[in-house]
């Protein structure tokens, strides 16, 4: 499939520059912008001055199986939790089940520990070392509560138990100092205090090797959101108050979050009709990262193209994947709005900005046009 | 402004779910109600003829489940109480089957004890035409345990709460009545709730619903009108709260010589069931002083009062619309 996209426009560079893209099965990076000989498009979209991105798509066209296929492409758009858990409690002497595998760049932690488990998590840490992996780390990790309240007034209002803060950055901090001590590449994800802020400025003043992450329902939603026991916020760790949001925020304008992720989960309905206590943790938001980012931006006056990097939105064009944004519109999303159906999804009727027109995506070498305008 | 679930409008009850977001002219309403009921001994009346209260309990009970049984009785309805343990509930049935099953056996009040906080919230999508009462939810409330002390309070300290000094003391960080009973004292106007506890049997910034905090039982209980003490929810804990219970009843028991810093007329209410040489001595729980079976027989009236104004309101809501 031949595809022309006219009057594009990119948001780094030359910020008015707007150019033409030429899309065909064997297009590279380099000849993207260049006019190819005896060109005849199959298909001519006008992107209207809106922007292209790329190393992201946008999910809403596909069906629940289609989905599925799509995660990794999800995961590229920053959303590292869908992976595999691949630490296994219950062997002594190796931590993956004997039909599971590494990825090929990265081991993933994000099962509950305690320190009793210390010592295998320090091999773990050597190994990827010297095997040159990233080891996505959960911060909580090594945090032994399972309560579902914030250490807020809210909670104690609702009855439920608290997860506090102390113990978050206590397990960041020992996570931390054994990162220290192997010296490996790690990703730490799901930070949700702003306490947690004060030991990764005193550790990222003498390392490097290590990047941070924070799910964007903690920089968009708080515990006032909970309502009453509303299972759709209910997350782990949980929503904490409007100031910790607003001193998260922070951490990303002084470099100390690296990462900002849609923390997308498949959730049915059936997984939120139940008690609190019973429901599953998470929400979808993958469909609308775009313009939950652009929300963010303009929220908390962060911005945009320091947003978009958090996301790990590439503002430079990769062919094999690039969506049309129109950022000048504004709404409101509604499960109505997507075609998966997973519709529990706690930014039901959330105000958002910029909507996805186009997707083109490069499937089995080939490239599929998904409009919705 | 947010309407609170268990409303029809601000002035009429839908459920009874939480003493928090409850209007004060309601919780009145109820406390009134349920004084006519206790000064005329309980009457036989049919307000509820021919209308279904059913007991879904999840957890033990004991008080609460035989209160609400005679409470339906003398207002004439006809009681349906599901034991859970041979029930489809313990066959893995989830908690909104089994109430959807219930709810279409024409049943008109739903009286529900849920071993998880806000578990009555989760079924309000389910149960549109019948009316839900919390009979203790977690560690998140138990309101008509809180209607029953604050009834039995009035009663005893001629409703003159502004002026009273209460000390509720124990595991307050388990205890859904202690967030009950403090949500009712400042929505009647007691300006002085003291909570008294060692800072693990407390949630933390429990100050932040204006409360005061004391360590020192002897300190807390000086010149308190109201001691209501808590039993340790051991089958909430999940890790070492107290070093043991000795210590814990030489600091936080509550004993004559502790007794002796309250005033002179001070009552000791306790929601039961006592653990004597825990949290109270045999001589404090058997003392003058101790309202406890009058709790006991109060809670009747306010159940009673309870069902009355649900089935009351349901009527004159409809009618104002």
């Amino acid at each position: 499939m031949k595809i022309q996209i006219n009057n594009a426009k990119s948001i780094s560079g030359q910020i008015n520059e707007v150019f033409n893209l030429y899309l065909s099965d064997n297009t590279t990076n380099e000849n993207i912008k260049n006019i190819p000989d005896n060109w005849q498009a199959d298909t001519i979209i006008d992107a209207q001055n809106n922007y292209v991105f790329s190393n992201v798509t946008d999910l809403s066209f596909l069906s629940n199986e289609e989905f599925a296929i799509e995660k990794p492409i999800l995961q590229q758009a920053g959303n590292y939790l869908t992976s595999n858990i691949s630490y296994n409690k219950n062997s002594d002497k190796s931590w993956l089940a004997n039909n599971q595998q590494h990825s090929d760049n990265h081991i993933v932690l994000h099962n509950k520990i305690t320190s009793q488990d210390l010592p295998s998590f320090i091999n773990i840490l050597n190994y990827a070392k010297s095997c040159n992996k990233i080891v996505y780390i959960n911060a909580n990790i090594l945090n032994p509560s399972n309560m579902l309240g914030d250490d807020s007034h809210i909670s104690i209002r609702l009855g439920l138990g608290q997860n506090l803060s102390c113990y978050e950055t206590s397990s960041l901090f020992t996570i931390l100092s054994l990162i220290n001590y192997v010296k490996c590449n790690c990703f730490i994800y799901d930070i949700s205090c702003n306490e947690s802020l004060d030991i990764i400025y005193k550790f990222k003043k003498n390392n490097d090797q290590v990047k941070f992450g924070l799910n964007i329902h903690h920089l968009l939603l708080s515990n006032n959101d909970l309502g009453f026991f509303d299972t759709k916020y209910k997350f782990n760790p949980p929503l904490r108050s409007l100031a910790n949001q607003q001193l998260l925020v922070q951490g990303i304008n002084n470099n100390l979050i690296d990462f900002v992720y849609s923390g997308h989960s498949m959730i049915n309905l059936y997984d939120k009709q139940v008690p609190f206590a019973q429901a599953k943790s998470g929400s979808g938001s993958g469909e609308i990262f775009i313009p939950l980012l652009f929300k963010l931006a303009d929220l908390h006056h962060i911005n945009l193209e320091k947003v978009l990097q958090c996301a790990n939105i590439s503002t430079c064009l990769d062919v094999n994947n690039l969506v049309i944004f129109n950022p000048n519109c504004e709404w409101q999303f509604t499960g109505k709005n997507i075609n998966s159906q997973s519709k529990i999804n706690c930014f039901n009727k959330y105000p958002l900005i910029g909507k996805v027109e186009h997707t083109i995506l490069k499937q089995n070498n080939k490239f599929n046009l998904y409009s919705y305008v | 402004m947010y309407l609170h679930p268990q409303l029809h409008s601000k002035k009429y009850l839908k459920h009874l779910l939480s003493i928090q977001g409850l209007p004060q002219d309601i919780l009145m309403r109820i406390l009134s109600l349920a004084n006519y009921y206790i000064d005329n001994n309980l009457p036989t009346v049919e307000i509820l003829k021919g209308k279904t209260v059913s007991n879904l309990f999840f957890e033990n009970s004991t008080r609460t489940r035989s209160a609400f049984e005679l409470a339906a009785q003398k207002l004439g309805a006809n009681i349906l109480s599901l034991n859970i343990a041979t029930s489809s509930s313990s066959k893995g049935e989830s908690l909104c089957d089994t109430v959807s099953t219930i709810i279409s056996m024409q049943t008109d009040i739903l009286v529900m004890r849920h071993f998880d906080s806000g578990a009555p919230f989760s079924l309000l999508q389910t149960v549109q035409k019948a009316h839900i009462i919390n009979a203790g939810d977690g560690q998140h409330e138990h309101p008509t345990q809180a209607l029953l002390d604050m009834c039995t309070i009035g009663r005893l300290k001629n409703n003159n709460f502004s002026n009273l000094k209460v000390a509720i003391v124990g595991d307050i960080l388990h205890s859904r009545v202690a967030r009950s009973d403090i949500f009712a004292l400042s929505t009647l106007g007691c300006c002085d709730i003291r909570l008294i506890a060692p800072k693990s049997l407390l949630p933390y910034a429990i100050e932040e619903l204006g409360v005061k905090v004391y360590a020192d039982m002897k300190q807390g209980l000086k010149d308190v009108d109201v001691i209501i003490m808590l039993r340790l929810q051991n089958e909430r804990m999940q890790s070492g709260f107290i070093p043991n219970l000795k210590e814990y009843f030489n600091l936080y028991g509550l004993d004559e010589d502790k007794l002796s810093y309250a005033k002179q007329d001070v009552i000791i209410m306790h929601p039961g069931p006592m653990n004597r040489g825990v949290e109270i001595s045999d001589e404090a729980a058997d003392s003058k002083f101790s309202v406890i079976l009058n709790q006991v027989h109060n809670g009747i009236g306010v159940r009673m009062a309870t069902m009355h104004t649900l089935i009351e309101d349901e009527i004159n809501f409809n009618k104002n619309i």
